[in-house]
């Protein structure tokens, strides 16, 4: 389960909120991928868990998450975290 | 519409060698790029001959007239559709009108070629690029822009059933989602070769809601303006890819 740091604890909040019942908090592992071959987010709503990042933290994600083989709780986390 | 003229060498030319006109095609590609006109090779490839025969004097790019609303004042943001249908390919008329930014979203760079003001982004490059592209629109619709896409065969994404014509179509989910977290409406846009000049139609933008609702809406336009009959036949067999 994510909850190596207080950025990825957030994140999870964050998902579990936006999509409530969606996900069982078990599922929201580090390298989980956030796509289709994890927890099933299309793209638009990528962005809109992007964007609620984004609200929470206050700064715009770097163009390089997108270059990204695959999206993940963990790589999201880095990206806020500063890592 | 900036018009580029069409010399009576030309339209000789393409009259009594037809064959050739690829050549001409891309003689004329080149500079009508650098001119910024609106057509596309392929359709001139098509439909040269003939627009030269009926319209010997008439100025290139072919005339064009959009109804239902006037494009210089249609309110960004906005998303506009359109389908696999008519000539969807020749919206850039259209694009060069609209009062902001047009970023296009297509599956393969094959929609619409290079025009001044207009970003293209293709999203047929597996989920990150679905991703990335779905980023772009959403911060041009934020800063008031125009969004362009069609909602047919759109490959791997998630989709939304439509009823229409009696039938079920799967239609992709990305305009109903982008409008739905930026609040921008859809407009639907059906463009037509009609009485020998495109005729491009603009539709009454949906607000934005839940994506049933607004696809309902979808339907009820398009079965409004697609009564029985061979233009409703080609749309179905373009829905139903």
């Amino acid at each position: 389960v994510c909850g190596q740091t207080d950025t990825g604890l957030s994140i999870r909040e964050i998902i579990l909120g936006m999509w409530p019942g969606r996900f069982a908090p078990t599922a929201l592992r580090d390298d989980v991928s956030l796509g289709e071959d994890g927890l099933g987010l299309d793209s638009v709503e990528v962005v809109e868990l992007i964007f609620a990042c984004e609200d929470r933290w206050g700064r715009r994600v770097s163009e390089q998450l997108f270059t990204s083989p695959a999206l993940t709780i963990e790589r999201l986390s880095q990206e806020f975290s500063g890592r | 519409m900036r018009h580029v003229p069409f010399s009576p060498r030309m339209v000789w030319l393409v009259r009594h060698w037809p064959r050739q006109s690829f050549v001409v095609a891309s003689i004329l590609d080149a500079t009508s790029r650098r001119l910024g006109s609106s057509r596309h090779p392929w359709y001139f490839r098509r439909r040269v001959t003939a627009v030269a025969t009926w319209h010997p004097r008439q100025a290139w790019p072919f005339p064009c007239r959009v109804t239902g609303a006037d494009p210089g004042s249609v309110p960004p943001p906005m998303i506009l559709v359109s389908f696999h249908f008519g000539r969807v390919k020749s919206l850039g008329p259209l694009f060069e009108q609209l009062p902001g930014k047009v970023l296009i979203l297509e599956h393969e760079k094959d929609l619409s070629p290079p025009r001044p003001g207009v970003e293209r982004v293709t999203t047929g490059g597996g989920e990150m690029a679905r991703i990335a592209a779905a980023r772009r629109a959403a911060d041009l619709l934020r800063e008031d822009g125009f969004v362009f896409m069609l909602l047919d065969r759109g490959g791997d994404t998630a989709k939304t059933p439509i009823a229409l014509f009696d039938r079920t179509f799967l239609l992709s989910s990305g305009a109903f989602q982008l409008a739905r977290i930026t609040g921008a409406p859809i407009m639907p846009v059906i463009a037509e070769w009609r009485e020998g000049r495109l005729e491009i139609m603009l539709g009454t933008p949906i607000a934005p809601t839940e994506e049933a609702a607004m696809a309902n809406t979808l339907a009820s336009w398009l079965e409004d303006r697609f009564p029985e009959g061979d233009r409703r036949s080609r749309l179905i067999r373009a829905l139903a890819g």
